[in-house]
């Protein structure tokens, strides 16, 4: 048995997951992209993990026009012939409907799990996004449709009584090009706010309600729980100071435990991330999940299909990438 | 032996409890005001269940839990509630007084945390009169934060308060307030003696506040923190107008001041080493704002004012490496956590809005 990690560029995604594979005595290999296009119907007795491509774009457009091709590739191998003895870690089919956040989404109501509230999926004007805003209290989060990460969201509120608008977001713009600053802004300047949001409608985005966020030590936080289909493996706090919490915009991780949450909701969160990643199809998920202020009530914000890659752990145990390799290995369909 | 600790988490005040039985470890943690919930460990020995206890309450120690008498940690249990809406009940036309109201131990508190009461930023007088219309429910109250409630559910600067003066009338006890948002707030201006501790959290401080506090005589208040917070969300860009709390005359028995979450934190040092109130004080609070190597200096020329002080609590700066290495060399407790990168460009207060 051998197990290929694949991305476009070498990373600590990869590098972790060859150290984890080692460790196990397990042949491990990275391969690009198109070298796996070339070898697929080659291969032999092998897992494939397909991690995301790493690209250096900031622009808004452009970054989108790459998902779009990472799409079509997804589709493309998900169509290659290959071994019956090779199988995806997840496959590229549940990848790509993870990416959808759309598909996902509607994947996930329609198995009755709750999520994040879905306020519109077709606006095209900052008019109509204007209102769906004026009309939600708490505000919303005008996501891009595609992709992972929080490069195209904005998190945008408005009162009526005074006329005044907020966002936070991690885009700017030059003029007419919008570009991903990798920092979170805080902007009240409605005009700044709708050019920006013309930008992430024009790429094909969703209307989600914004849900207050339960909070620890002062700090906003969601979680982010790397499952397989039936268990939880590692669960990790991303704490913020804002409304967008993503651990590659400097915010803090933290351990689950320290929430000390009550076993019944903790069990609730784990059965949920169980629950999601079965319904993706996803052997295994990132599942985000947050937890709403004074309610309790959890929600799933987003699974990734390729959300397995948590700093903290690689730094001190790299037991993710470990467990996900022995599991495998112990898998009846893998053997 | 059980043993109890207590974090005091402005937001989430919990506890945390562990207790050997046989080779059982009994675990009890929950929110303060809850019986908690239960977990229980067994081991093979009862030396293991107390090794494991030892690391637990290690790591406990270790986060901010301070051990805490039992009966103690009962009687606080009784003490604090806060009430908030959540946005179901909010939605359903739940109202936060008829929520208060409906506590039959509402009368029992010492300690109340009034969050979320609105989900479209309208003002609170209606609780507000509403308390003061079942004043003889609130008698016992010591301690009071009004408004806690986050930028998760409400931007700091758009929650509307109003007077809450004539409601701090009819709570005679009333030892320590903390409110959060300025927007229409006033305190009144009054004699309040039993008041000892005073925190106002704010984006931008209007002035009218700071005159609120200026003119009320609180005789025997021995903390006070003002966030001043920037121009763009209330505070009319005059640091001057703090200047009369640094004042002996005004606040007799003051230990703490904090002047904080300021764009202009270094000016606010001046203010301190130019008052005649910092000999009284035991901690100098200059923290979460544009504090910088500026304001270090003038706290290391003058260093031997600052001899008696117990603490000055500097956490989010950007005060550079070398000059906070030398502050750390003081005599005294320095808090210069979550320093910040100096950028003459962007650099902001905590609160910015």
């Amino acid at each position: 048995m051998c197990f290929f990690v694949v991305s476009n560029l070498e990373s600590r995604r990869t590098d972790y997951f060859i150290k984890a594979g080692i460790h196990l005595g397990v042949d491990t290999r990275f391969l690009t992209y198109e070298e796996l296009l070339w070898r697929l119907p080659k291969m032999q007795r092998a897992v494939v993990k397909l991690e995301p491509l790493i690209y250096q774009e900031v622009g808004l457009a452009a970054y989108a026009e790459l998902c779009a091709g990472d799409r079509r590739m997804l589709e493309d191998l998900e169509n290659r012939q290959k071994a019956v003895d090779v199988h995806f870690l997840n496959s590229p089919r549940s990848i790509a409907l993870a990416w959808d956040k759309l598909r996902c989404k509607e994947a996930l109501l329609a198995a009755g799990l709750p999520v994040t509230p879905l306020l519109a999926t077709e606006v095209t004007d900052f008019d109509t996004l204007s209102e769906i805003v004026a009309a939600t209290p708490r505000g919303v989060f005008l996501k891009s449709r595609y992709g992972s990460g929080a490069g195209g969201m904005m998190a945008i509120r408005y009162q009526s009584r005074r006329n005044l608008w907020v966002a936070y977001t991690t885009l700017a713009h030059h003029g007419t090009w919008v570009y991903n600053t990798k920092k979170i802004h805080r902007l009240t300047d409605k005009t700044e706010i709708a050019i920006l949001a013309k930008a992430v409608l024009e790429i094909g985005a969703l209307v989600e309600e914004w849900v207050p966020k339960e909070s620890f030590g002062g700090r906003n936080y969601d979680l982010r729980l790397v499952c397989r289909q039936e268990e939880v493996d590692y669960a990790v706090v991303r704490y913020s100071n804002g409304a967008i919490t993503n651990l590659h915009l400097n915010n803090q991780a933290g351990n689950f435990e320290e929430l000390e949450l009550a076993p019944s909701l903790q069990h609730e969160i784990f059965e949920l991330s169980v629950a999601a990643a079965r319904v993706m199809g996803l052997y295994y998920a990132g599942v985000d999940v947050l937890v709403e202020k004074t309610s309790s009530h959890p929600a799933i914000i987003e699974v990734n299909g390729q959300g397995d890659h948590i700093y903290q752990d690689i730094f001190y145990e790299n037991r993710i990438y470990t467990r996900q390799i022995q599991a495998l290995l112990h898998a009846e369909k893998y053997r | 032996m059980k043993r109890v600790f207590v974090l005091q988490d402005a937001e989430l005040p919990r506890f945390w409890s562990a207790e050997v039985q046989g080779t059982d470890l009994v675990i009890n943690y929950g929110k303060l005001g809850t019986e908690g919930e239960i977990q229980v460990k067994n081991f093979t020995s009862s030396e293991e269940a107390e090794k494991a206890a030892e690391k637990l309450i290690a790591e406990k120690s270790k986060k901010g839990y301070v051990e805490i008498d039992e009966e103690i940690v009962k009687k606080m249990k009784a003490d604090a509630k806060k009430f908030a809406l959540s946005y179901d009940e909010f939605e359903a036309g739940v109202n936060l007084l008829d929520k208060m109201l409906e506590d039959r131990n509402l009368d029992t508190y010492k300690q109340l945390t009034i969050g979320c009461w609105d989900f479209e930023c309208e003002n609170c007088s209606e609780l507000v009169n509403g308390i003061i219309a079942h004043r003889d429910r609130f008698q016992q109250l010591e301690g009071l934060f009004w408004g806690d409630i986050d930028s998760e559910e409400c931007e700091i600067s758009w929650i509307n308060q109003t007077d809450l003066g004539a409601m701090l009338d009819v709570l005679p006890n009333l030892k320590s307030l903390k409110i959060k948002g300025t927007n229409e707030l006033s305190i009144g201006r009054k004699l309040r003696p039993n008041l000892t501790s005073l925190e106002i959290i704010s984006g931008g401080m209007p002035t009218e506040v700071v005159e609120d506090v200026v003119k009320s005589d609180f005789p025997n208040l021995e903390k006070l923190v003002l966030y001043v917070g920037v121009n763009d969300y209330g505070f009319d860009d005059d640091l001057e107008i703090f200047r009369p709390l640094f004042s002996k005359d005004k606040f007799p028995k003051l230990k703490y001041l904090g002047i904080v979450d300021a764009e202009g934190e270094d000016q606010v040092v001046d203010m301190f080493l130019e008052s005649d109130i910092l000999p009284q004080l035991e901690v100098m609070d200059i923290s979460q704002g544009i504090l910088t190597d500026k304001g270090a200096r003038k706290l290391l020329e003058q260093a031997d004012k600052l001899n008696h002080l117990k603490l000055i609590d500097m956490h989010y700066h950007f005060i550079s490496r070398e000059l906070q290495r030398q502050l750390q060399e003081l005599p005294i407790q320095v808090n210069l956590s979550d320093g910040q990168d100096f950028d003459a460009e962007y650099m902001y207060p905590y609160i910015t809005e």
